[in-house]
């Protein structure tokens, strides 16, 4: 029998063989993820169960290993689809996130300039007090890592109960203009395709993203099928080389905008050459322009021939000119989407969304695809990525968005207020049909005196980091003059985990739990609803959002609002157990004697039909590692879709059909092909402010670092933020490697670190700053020029100057 | 504890076998297959100290000829020693 000490030896020796393996991967360049570690022949004594991951919005699958209570390992889970195992350098840590040493553990509310410990019950009458006063001057900031019950639940309190529509999501920030896009040429949102494509095409084009540092995993699926001796051709447009560039056969290197000129450009060859998909194009497709005099998601209708004349200008060298881009290049892109033998993915995440022409350029790289005919077939495929974990399954699928309602309804159609009265079983004319305020304008009124037009009195800000992310933070929160003028009056609530640069701003913080301390749905970037039941408890008196939503409105529900009460006087969230008996949820110790996700998600599901966005039942979610909608039962099992609009993938496409985009914004089941005209950036460099700033995030961290910089092996892979520059314009201003300069926008200013050659490589007059590091606000810095219909803002392009310190 | 870890090896250093040696001449350090292809060098370090992955990961950084150092895999030991059957 072998000794423990052997035990040990054989285990240590596993581990150490384990991760040569996955250095050696790395390093190789045949992965950019980790290897399998088999959980269980790691230790059985623990107990472990699945999860999404709590980090991007790959929405890979892990196993949580659980012991006395605590997170002690993580592992790939072998029978996930999306990683087949494999997991980044983030998700193997994803079990540390939970265990920082400062986690929150009791609310607190603002005393002078610091904070004293209350308790629950006076922290919900706090915010019931606030509420109660002014219910049309409330707001909830939300976000794409809220799980679906809670988003829903929050959507449900404030539309449903408070008859007001100020709810927006964090995710205006990252997809907005993804959504956009897709309702503007698909009339529905979301992606066609899915991940099986990185499995089948044999172009691969990233349209401004960096998925080798920000969605490895999937990166990764490619890499390794070239690997493996799989012809494939990768192309990167982008504004600066990053590790993805390295893996690429191309490298596009352009100027700020030439992504819309580039799209022209491709569009222009198809149609000059003869090379378009007539067939696809004339059975199919529709010709929009923008609508100049009516802004809107519709636009103008034009011929075909209009089409091609407005395109006209847009000749290779023209594209040149705009872009940066040697016409040998477009028409080298022109030659692949020519060809009908090649299947092309289109990848795009936080370059083409965070863009003030965002919404054109979604639209343009779906047209071309679809002018093209290189859609609706596995590996053709025009897909958005997003960053959080569930962008998709809570912010867009369940509409926490100031114009929407579940299920791709809108607040202001009177047939979608209709419906969702009656689902919520609510007194006809509750939901209040004017939109509410979208994120910038919610901030900028909330930090805008009331005497002043500043109509938003409070906001509660849940699972997200604001006085990180908000672009041109200075105007928001430390405007000139005397900061505080006015603002007395205002109240800033947030729900976190950790301290952030938001709580520092907040007048009452509430702990909250976090990830596999509470049950959870997530929806990922590929349609996949992915479930987990909580597995440990959170710390001290952290309690679940949820909870804390359907507490707050409990207590309003006491003092008599007639919000909180349905058609028939009961609560809002009546959740009942198997016998029917009504369960008191607003209890903190009777939270969890049901499955209030269950309940939620069940509600909810009916919601999803309108748009065939169908989900399962809940208990689904529990057996597999999620499903993709629309999920649709035949001959007694639950199927999910791995390709829309496509005969034979999507169950909603008519026989005959081949191709039926049954949302078409004409009502004639054909798609949009829309022309919008190249325009520069809303700010571009002068002989003031030289430098083009774009910023971004880097491997080790996750969005602004309020959980990666707590686990240890991370932070110290990537302590601190850093300005990229190109080594030529260091030697310039007589800046080395490591000097600190001063970074100044016409908004603010930081005093940063120079990294020259190092992971990332941008051209002459571009520089790079990641925005994950808290002791280095860059969105001080930044634009908050937005995209005309998706209000989303430009991070990627700030004119800026530099000085060595 | 064990980890392992990616150092990039400059332009001016790739294929300086110098480089190399001196890394593999770390007690806890232990260098992976490198073909000269690529400029990155996989390494695993087993360390009896919990901070060993940061004490090694600055020298790696501050060794002429490295660019920067990837942390990809780290496994953390329990440190608390076993009571010996005198304490017991």
């Amino acid at each position: 029998m072998k000794t423990s000490s052997e035990i040990d030896t054989k285990r240590r020796e596993f581990i150490k063989a384990s991760a040569m393996a996955a250095a050696a991967a790395v390093a190789q360049g045949s992965g950019f993820s980790l290897p399998i570690v088999q959980a269980d022949e790691i230790d059985n004594e623990l107990n472990w169960a699945k999860a999404p991951c709590r980090f991007c919005g790959t929405g890979c699958h892990v196993q949580v290993g659980v012991q006395n209570g605590k997170v002690v390992a993580v592992a790939g889970d072998q029978n996930a689809e999306v990683n087949k195992g494999l997991l980044c350098v983030k998700g193997y840590h994803v079990g540390s996130a939970l265990y920082g040493k400062d986690r929150l553990t009791k609310p607190l509310l603002r005393n002078g300039s610091g904070y004293k410990e209350i308790s629950w019950d006076a922290a919900l009458d706090v915010i019931a007090d606030r509420i109660s006063d002014a219910p049309e001057r409330f707001a909830i900031y939300g976000s794409g890592q809220w799980t679906i019950p809670e988003g829903y639940a929050a959507q449900k309190f404030i539309k449903g109960g408070l008859s007001n529509n100020h709810i927006d999501p964090n995710a205006r920030l990252c997809m907005a203009s993804a959504v956009t896009g897709f309702l503007a040429t698909y009339g529905v949102d979301e992606p066609a395709g899915c991940y099986d494509d990185l499995d089948t095409c044999d172009v691969l084009i990233m349209w401004g993203n960096n998925p080798a540092e920000m969605h490895p995993v999937l990166f990764s699926r490619v890499i390794d099928r070239r690997s493996k001796g799989e012809k494939i051709t990768l192309i990167d447009i982008s504004t600066r080389r990053t590790r993805t560039t390295e893996a690429c056969q191309h490298y596009l290197e352009m100027k700020g905008h030439g992504d819309l000129a580039i799209a022209n450009g491709i569009a222009h060859l198809l149609i000059k050459n003869g090379k378009y998909n007539r067939k696809f194009v004339e059975s199919f497709c529709n010709f929009k322009t923008p609508d100049d005099q009516n802004p809107n998601l519709h636009g103008k209708s034009i011929s075909f021939d209009e089409y091609c004349q407005l395109l006209e200008p847009y000749t290779p060298e023209k594209v040149e000119e705009l872009s940066g881009v040697p016409a040998k290049d477009i028409r080298m892109l022109g030659d692949l989407f020519a060809d009908p033998k090649l299947k092309i993915t289109s990848l795009w995440c936080m370059g083409a969304n965070q863009h003030t022409r965002g919404t054109a350029l979604n639209t343009q790289i779906h047209g071309i695809h679809l002018l093209s005919g290189h859609f609706g077939k596995p590996g053709d495929s025009p897909t958005s990525l997003t960053g959080q974990p569930s962008a998709c399954g809570t912010v867009r699928e369940v509409g926490t968005l100031a114009h929407a309602l579940p299920g791709g309804r809108l607040v202001a159609k009177p047939e979608h207020r209709q419906q969702v009265e009656q689902f919520w079983n609510l007194p006809e004319g509750r939901i209040n049909p004017k939109p509410g305020n979208h994120t910038v304008k919610m901030w900028e009124s909330f930090c805008t005196p009331s005497d002043q037009g500043g109509d938003i009195g409070t906001i509660w800000v849940q699972v997200t980091n604001p006085g990180q992310t908000l672009p041109n933070l200075n105007k928001l929160f430390n405007p000139k003059g005397d900061a505080k003028a006015g603002l007395e009056d205002k109240f800033l609530i947030v729900s976190e985990v950790y301290p952030t640069a938001t709580t520092q701003l907040a007048d009452l913080i509430l702990p909250s739990a976090m990830w596999v301390e509470k049950n959870g749905i997530f929806g990922n970037s590929e349609r996949r609803t992915q479930q987990w039941f909580k597995m440990v408890e959170p710390p001290g008196e952290a309690r679940d959002d949820c909870w804390q939503t359907i507490a707050v409105a409990h207590r309003l529900f006491e003092r008599g609002l007639e919000g909180m009460k349905d058609r028939d006087g009961r609560f809002l969230f009546d959740v009942k157990d198997e016998a029917g008996k009504s369960v008191p949820v607003w209890q903190w110790e009777n939270y969890y004697d049901v499955n209030v996700d269950e309940h939620l998600f069940e509600e909810y599901r009916q919601f999803t039909r309108m748009k065939h966005k169908d989900l399962a039942p809940y208990s689904e979610y529990v057996k597999e590692r999620g499903l993709r909608w629309p999920v649709v039962e035949r001959d007694g099992q639950w199927q999910e879709t791995h390709l829309r609009f496509s005969e034979g993938y999507d169950p909603y496409v008519e026989d005959g059909k081949e191709i039926q985009f049954y949302h078409s914004t004409t009502k004639d089941d054909r798609a949009q092909l829309w022309f919008h005209p190249w325009i520069e950036p809303a700010e571009v460099p002068d002989e003031q402010y030289p430098f083009m700033l774009t910023t971004g995030r880097v491997l080790e961290h996750w969005h602004t670092g309020s959980m990666t910089r707590r686990i240890p092996e991370l932070h110290r892979a990537m302590p601190k933020a850093y300005i990229e520059i190109h080594a030529d314009d260091a030697a310039s201003l007589d800046i080395r490697n490591g000097d600190y300069v001063i970074v100044e926008s016409r908004r603010g200013s930081l005093k940063i670190q120079a990294w020259i050659s190092g992971r990332g490589e941008p051209p002459r007059g571009t520089v790079f700053v990641p925005f994950f590091d808290e002791t280095l606000l860059i969105n001080e810095l930044t634009l908050d020029a937005l995209d005309p219909f998706s209000k989303q803002p430009d991070y990627k392009k700030s004119a800026v100057r530099i000085r060595k310190v | 504890m064990i980890a392992s870890l990616v150092a990039t090896l400059t332009h001016e250093a790739n294929g300086s076998k110098s480089v190399i040696e001196e890394l593999a001449s770390h007690p806890e350090i232990e260098t992976g297959e490198f073909d000269g292809t690529s400029r990155r060098i996989p390494l695993t370090i087993d360390s009896a100290s919990p901070n060993g992955l940061e004490t090694i990961t600055r020298w790696l950084q501050d060794r002429p000829g490295i660019a920067f150092v990837d942390v990809i895999f780290v496994h953390f030991e329990a440190t608390t020693p076993k009571k010996t059957s005198s304490e017991s």
